[in-house]
């Protein structure tokens, strides 16, 4: 009898620890998912950066932007060019200001992941004209 | 009579669950902060580059707004004195005239970006040359958030 009550003793607690274990598994997987979530971003951040700086640079020194953005892999849709990439999307628009001695273009770049903008770069270049005297 | 002995104690499997449980939680809070440092480390430095690019865009308006001066004095000058002269003039205050330089100051927050451009001599398509982009950088250590 003193048996049986020390073996139904240890499986309550057992079924306790299991219990207790279970909800602690749960908390301590949210919280790897979230920082697996936090480096992702961070990871699509770091690489968005570092390719819309290329494009960026690119396309301030370029005499033809539609063949630049073809060269990189950017596909024209509706608002701008779209590039997709591995974990994140780079989009492209121009704006274009005429001013009383030339144009102001504007490229914007941003760096996209889902519907979150992570980083957007103006690559703003004055394009002067010839002014008759 | 051949009886089972029960192996585990009163007491030993809690014992375990214990260390366990508070060593997922120690590699659990490590893995949340590594990811949470990457994460404050990209988004800042994102900004830093995004705002080094809004000056240079800044500094391409300032560069056009000069250049439609430059076309008044052109029209207004005969030689490469009289247009130094009527530049000189022309210039608004927060842009001084040194030579055949232009310099000025493009501020956002804490960080500054000194442009320098050349001037051409009239008559050129391109009536300007970029000299210099420098970044100064006016934020101290102290002020960085951690």
């Amino acid at each position: 009898m003193k048996e049986g009550s020390r073996a139904n003793a240890l499986l309550v607690e057992l079924l306790l620890v299991i219990f207790f274990f279970m909800i602690s598994a749960a908390i301590l997987v949210q919280v790897y998912a979230d920082a697996k979530l936090k480096s992702k971003t961070a990871h699509a951040t770091n690489f968005s950066m570092l390719e819309a700086q290329n494009v960026a640079e690119d396309l301030y020194s370029a005499k033809d932007p539609d063949v630049v953005l073809a060269d990189y892999g950017f596909t024209a849709d509706g608002s701008g060019w779209i590039l997709e990439k591995d974990g994140y999307q780079l989009k492209v628009t121009l704006e274009e200001e005429d001013t009383a001695s030339g144009m102001l273009r504007t490229y914007k770049i941003s760096g996209i992941e889902g519907d979150k903008t992570l980083l957007t770069l103006p690559s703003t270049r004055f394009i002067p004209k010839e002014v008759s005297p | 009579m051949n009886k089972r002995k029960v192996a585990l104690g009163p007491g030993a499997a809690s014992l375990i669950l214990i260390v366990v449980v508070l060593s997922l939680c120690m590699m659990a809070m490590l893995t949340q902060i590594g990811a949470r440092n990457d994460y404050n480390l990209c988004t800042r430095s994102a900004e830093m580059v995004q705002r080094v690019y809004e000056l240079n865009a800044q500094s391409e308006q300032k560069l056009a707004e000069l250049d439609a001066l430059l076309v008044t004095a052109q029209k207004e000058a005969s030689d490469m004195d009289s247009y130094l002269e009527k530049v000189g003039e022309l210039l608004p205050d927060d842009m001084t005239l040194d030579e055949d330089r232009i310099t000025w100051t493009e501020p956002l927050d804490n960080r500054n970006l000194e442009c320098i451009v050349q001037l051409l001599p009239p008559g050129e398509k391109q009536r300007t040359k970029w000299i210099s982009h420098k970044l100064m950088v006016d934020e101290p250590e102290d002020d960085w958030e951690w």
